[in-house]
């Protein structure tokens, strides 16, 4: 049972999506669900340092995502490594995929005990 | 204008590559490339034609290491530069490459790419590179192969080897 503060939040957070959010659409396993409201929690470039020489450059967004709108299939999910997020950025088409901001981080989690919505992180992959 | 003793060395050994891509020599095809390193690899253009699938082929990158290059006197008319080179084989794996529940990658692409690393690695010893037979191969350091960091946080494969050449020039 989600308890009065996280009840609380969930109605504030509604609020925050709508005004602030962006509208995102998940894929799992080939299937592409319906547009959600997500909240772009936090973004930025990471540069993974090989040798020195040769570096690869990944986009990190992170998202906050109400847990009941995170379905595949109309089926409320877990988030996972490698669930698809599809967003448009300034007109231009994106993809993010689920994971780990760094080895020490989970890909995912949630903001409430409850559950109430998740923090997914992702990278860009097209 | 001639080439500096150092895009000498690079362009033989990215035409050494190619010959042996041309060739059939390697158990891949790839995407070679020579550069200054002078852009980041996005992770989004490592990826496949479609988000999440395998690319088709690994990416080899052919770069003079900058900082590296050295010069010493061999005789009285000439110099000897010592010039590095790094070769990196990136390639981002497939969703279908790793589980989804534990996050770890299936070794056996892991595998055909560090056979590619080391083909790509023997190709250069101890052999005179195709097209300038005066680079005389003196090591070969593989720096790094596979990169775990890359493999945990990217999902891509990368690895790096370390070549060094010697050349003679003759100086009035």
């Amino acid at each position: 049972m989600t308890s009065r503060a996280d009840a609380h939040f969930a109605r504030v957070y509604d609020h925050e999506a709508l005004a602030f959010g962006s509208l995102v659409r998940i894929k799992r396993a080939g299937v592409l669900g319906e547009e959600v409201r997500a909240v772009v929690a936090d973004s930025g470039d990471t540069v993974a340092d090989e040798t020195g020489v040769v570096l690869t450059r990944a986009t990190n967004r992170s998202y906050e995502i109400a847990a009941a709108d995170y379905t595949v299939r109309d089926e409320e999910v877990e988030p996972r490594a490698g669930d698809l997020i599809y967003e448009t950025i300034n007109l231009v088409d994106a993809v993010f995929e689920v994971m780990p901001p760094s080895p020490v981080e989970p890909a995912w989690q949630r903001l409430e005990s409850d559950g109430v919505r998740w923090l997914v992180h992702a990278k860009r992959v097209r | 204008m001639p080439d500096a003793i150092a895009v000498q060395i690079t362009q033989a050994v990215t035409a050494h590559i190619q010959a042996a891509v041309t060739a059939g020599s390697l158990s891949q095809t790839i995407i070679l490339e020579r550069s200054y390193a002078d852009w980041h690899l996005e992770l989004a253009a490592a990826d496949g034609t479609e988000a999440g699938t395998e690319p088709e082929r690994p990416r080899v990158d052919v770069v003079l290491v900058t900082t590296a290059q050295e010069t010493e006197l061999i005789a009285r008319r000439a110099i000897g530069y010592s010039v590095q080179v790094d070769v990196a084989i990136r390639q981002r794996l497939g969703q279908e490459m790793q589980d989804s529940d534990t996050g770890r990658v299936d070794v056996t692409k892991v595998d055909e790419l560090m056979y590619l690393t080391q083909q790509i690695n023997e190709l250069c010893i101890p052999q005179r590179l195709t097209g300038l037979t005066d680079a005389v191969w003196e090591s070969t350091r593989i720096l790094v192969s596979p990169l775990v960091k890359h493999l945990r946080e990217l999902r891509q494969f990368t690895s790096v080897l370390r070549l060094t050449f010697r050349m003679p020039k003759a100086v009035s």
